[in-house]
This record gives structure tokens, C-alpha cells and sequence, in this order.
């Protein structure tokens, strides 16, 4: 089992990369591909940090993000903002036509690589259907635009609820309300990672390859 | 009875706040989203709301300056700098930004101590 990954090297054998990450992973992996990418022509779209919570995390790593272009899908939900030179700040993804729409333009400009940061944040926004769609429309915008698409998604069950277990017995619930608390979660279906190359990683850092729903 | 408002389109984290803070002795009412939230404070005026960043609908933004003379927490998956932080906090009512996952303990402490101390 591998513990690091070539995201160059696998954009050659599949243009499309699903990193499944769990939490306290999550930012050195970002980081890592991102450090791969530096002598690329990348687009990141962000829907998981702001874009000031961002560049300041790739600067902590002396990471040049001047170099990267930018698409902040989070910062215009709680203020007013305008673009700057490397970044375009959209509006939330509550409709994955207009986010679409923007990638698509946003492509125009000829990118050797997108980044997504990341799927499971569309969650927040729409139901099941809505997602597949979107992200196979997305992968047929990279294809026809000769860009490679590297997809973060959060592993964690159920990344908002309480845990572990044991604080919330000393709340006293019920075993019914525990179970409201921890049953259900978001699932990638099967179309969801048509054609990608999943890259499984644990908390320790080790990675299982696989290929998505062909 | 100090009353908190939920709002989070997530009926899961919805059920989850209200259950712990229920058990604290407070009084919570909930919203899925930030229309329905201003419909309810049409009726309700609760000393607190928790305020999820990244729901459907009308955009944060725009629901914060509607809110008059109520605190505001929100409740956030996604991550902003410190320096964004301090600004939101100098704007409409908003007390605390409180990161999801959340620790239930430091929930309940964060909502004690908005309710009793700010």
C-alpha cells in the first residue's frame, strides 16, 4: 500500500482523480497536491475554504499562490467581495447549472488542471441526482477541454456530528437519540465516480487505489 | 428559559443541536433555511441563533442584515482566515463562528457562554 501520490504521473493514466481524505489528512494532502501542480497551468475551485483561509494555508507551506488561478464559492455567501487578479469569487453552488456555466468559461483559458475542493461540499447544497449530474457534466467540460480534473472529497462519516461516542454519553441520551445522532450519511453513489481513479486515504496516511464505477 | 434558533438545512445537524441543547434546559426552535428562519423571528425572538453558512436559498449575507438585536453564531463547515473571522464579528450581532465537526462539549460551552456572559 502506497503512502504518497504521483498526481502527475496517475493524470496520465486517468485525467480524473477522486482523493477521498479524512479530515485530519485532509489539509496536507491539499497541500501536497498543490506543490505538485506549481509548475502547472491550475484552476482550484474552492467551496471548503475561503480563499483568504486558503492562500494563507498554502503560504504557510511558502507556496507561490500567484501562480494558481482561483474560484471561491464561499466568501460572496457572507460578504460582499470583487474579483481579484487570481481569483473569481461566485456565487454559492445552490445551483450547479451556474457553477457549471462559470468552470466552463473559467476553462476557456486553457488549464492543464483543475482542482475541486471538493465534492462533499455540494452536499450542502443539493440531493443525490443533482451531484451526478453535475460532476459528469464537469468531467465531459475537462475532456473536451484537455483539462485534468484532480477531486478532493472528505471521507469522514458524518464530518459535523459529535464524536467521539463517549462525550456524547455523558449527555445521558437515550439510545434512540443516539442513534439520530449517528445513523445516516452522505454516500457517493456509483455515478458519482464514473471514470475516476479513487485515490483511498486513511488516517494514517496510507492510500488504496481503485478504479470508480465503470 | 433562554430560546435558541437552529438554523441549518441539514435536518440531521438540525435534530443533533437540538437534542444536546434541549438536554441543557434550553428552549430550541429550528429553521431549514434562511427564509424560513426570518418567517419564524416574525413570531419569535430568541436569544440566540445558530446560523449554518452554506444553505440553499438566499444567501447569508443577506439574511444577517434582516436579523435586528439577536446574536448571531454561525455554524460553518468550511474554513475562513482569522482576519475574516474578526471582520464578520464586527457586524451584525455575529458573536461566535463555531467549526464543524464540532466537539458537543465545546458547543454547549460556547452557547452558555454567549447566552451568559457577552
Amino acid at each position: 500500500m502506497s503512502t504518497d501520490i504521483d498526481i502527475k504521473k496517475e493524470g496520465e493514466n486517468n485525467p480524473n482523480t477522486l482523493l477521498l481524505v479524512p479530515g485530519v489528512k485532509y489539509d496536507n494532502m491539499v497541500i501536497n497536491v498543490v506543490k505538485q501542480l506549481n509548475n502547472k497551468k491550475t484552476c482550484y475551485i474552492t467551496l471548503n475554504k475561503t480563499y483568504d483561509a486558503l492562500t494563507e494555508l498554502l503560504k504557510t507551506k511558502n507556496i507561490d499562490t500567484e501562480k494558481f488561478v482561483f474560484m471561491d464559492g464561499i466568501t460572496k455567501n457572507v460578504r460582499n467581495i470583487s474579483n481579484t487578479n487570481n481569483c473569481y469569487f461566485i456565487d454559492p453552488p445552490s445551483n450547479l447549472s451556474d457553477l457549471s456555466r462559470n468552470i466552463y468559461e473559467l476553462l476557456k483559458n486553457r488549464f492543464d488542471y483543475i482542482v475541486f475542493d471538493s465534492l462533499s461540499n455540494l452536499f450542502a447544497y443539493q440531493k443525490e441526482n443533482a451531484i451526478e449530474y453535475f460532476i459528469q457534466n464537469l468531467i465531459n467540460i475537462l475532456e473536451e477541454s484537455n483539462c485534468r480534473g484532480v477531486f478532493f472529497a472528505l471521507k469522514d462519516f458524518k464530518p459535523y456530528l459529535p464524536s467521539p461516542l463517549i462525550k456524547l454519553d455523558k449527555l445521558s441520551l437515550s439510545q434512540d437519540e443516539k442513534r439520530s445522532l449517528l445513523e445516516g450519511s452522505y454516500m457517493f453513489t456509483s455515478r458519482m465516480t464514473e471514470g475516476m481513479t479513487i485515490f483511498d486515504v486513511d488516517e494514517e496516511g496510507n492510500i488504496e487505489v481503485y478504479d470508480g464505477y465503470r | 428559559m433562554k430560546t435558541i434558533l437552529v438554523v441549518d438545512d441539514e435536518p440531521d445537524v438540525r435534530d443533533s443541536v437540538k437534542i444536546i441543547l434541549e438536554k441543557k434546559g434550553y428552549r430550541v426552535i429550528t429553521a431549514i433555511d434562511g427564509e424560513d428562519c426570518l418567517n419564524i423571528l416574525r413570531e419569535e425572538k430568541p436569544d440566540l441563533i445558530l446560523l449554518d453558512i452554506m444553505m440553499p436559498g438566499m444567501p447569508v449575507r443577506n439574511v444577517i442584515k434582516e436579523i435586528k438585536n439577536i446574536k448571531i453564531a454561525f455554524l460553518s463547515v468550511v474554513r475562513t482566515s482569522e482576519a475574516e473571522k474578526q471582520n464578520l464579528f464586527n457586524q451584525n450581532n455575529i458573536v461566535d463562528f463555531i467549526q464543524k465537526p464540532f466537539d458537543v462539549e465545546d458547543l454547549i460551552k460556547r452557547v452558555a457562554g454567549i447566552l451568559y456572559e457577552h
